[in-house]
């Protein structure tokens, strides 16, 4: 059951991100700005993170959801998830309207909520509990992982 | 948690590269690092096409 539990958790929250690093990657422009509105670090890392955070998410989205490395990346989404979330508190705390940048183009084609606020702080604290779950759970179904161990101990 | 460690620095060094890949090749890539200003000197001379500008 927990096992069936972690695979529908890896799909969604894997899904999400794979997409959400998708969205960001194609438009990395978008991603600056919005991260330029945070105010929170200088230019140059700002153009960092703007390359680097789009292929980290999708990296991580795509390991989750095929099974390899994938209590690792989950265990690294959490931490990502909480430092997004000390972000967008900064936001609230300062006052500050901004959008989140969370699902860059995708969150106008689909019209989903993106604003730096309360509701993106619960979210990503769905997520990390749904991330620290799928870490927790050392059982899973449907993936690499397992297969690759379960054909290399039956050649052994 | 060594193994932890090591697959975390995996993940970083993949995304990593690809990331830095993907950017230098792609139309919409970014500049990260910042573009050397030059510098004119305000008494400078233009002699390209025969007329002397100061």
């Amino acid at each position: 059951m927990s096992a069936t539990v972690s695979f529908i958790f890896r799909i969604v929250v894997g899904g999400i991100f794979l997409i959400a690093g998708l969205a960001k990657i194609s438009d990395p422009v978008r991603f600056l700005l919005t991260l330029r509105e945070f105010q929170l670090f200088p230019e140059m890392i700002i153009r960092f993170l703007a390359v680097y955070l789009p292929w980290l998410e999708f990296i991580l989205g795509l390991f989750i959801i095929l099974g390899i490395l994938y209590r690792t990346s989950a265990l690294f989404l959490a931490f990502l998830n909480a430092v997004f979330t000390l972000a967008i508190l900064s936001v609230i705390i300062r006052g500050m309207e901004i959008d989140c940048g969370c699902f860059g183009l995708f969150a106008d084609i689909l019209k989903l909520p993106d604003s730096a606020d309360i509701k993106a702080v619960i979210r990503n604290l769905l997520f990390i509990s749904i991330c620290l779950y799928i870490f927790f759970i050392k059982e899973t179904v449907f993936s690499l992982e397992n297969y690759v161990n379960s054909a290399y101990r039956e050649k052994t | 948690m060594r193994k932890v460690a090591i697959e975390i620095l995996l993940i970083i060094l993949i995304s990593l590269f690809l990331s830095l890949v993907y950017n230098a090749v792609s139309p919409s890539g970014l500049r990260i690092l910042p573009k050397k200003t030059e510098v004119r000197s305000e008494s400078a001379i233009n002699v390209s096409d025969g007329i002397i500008y100061i």
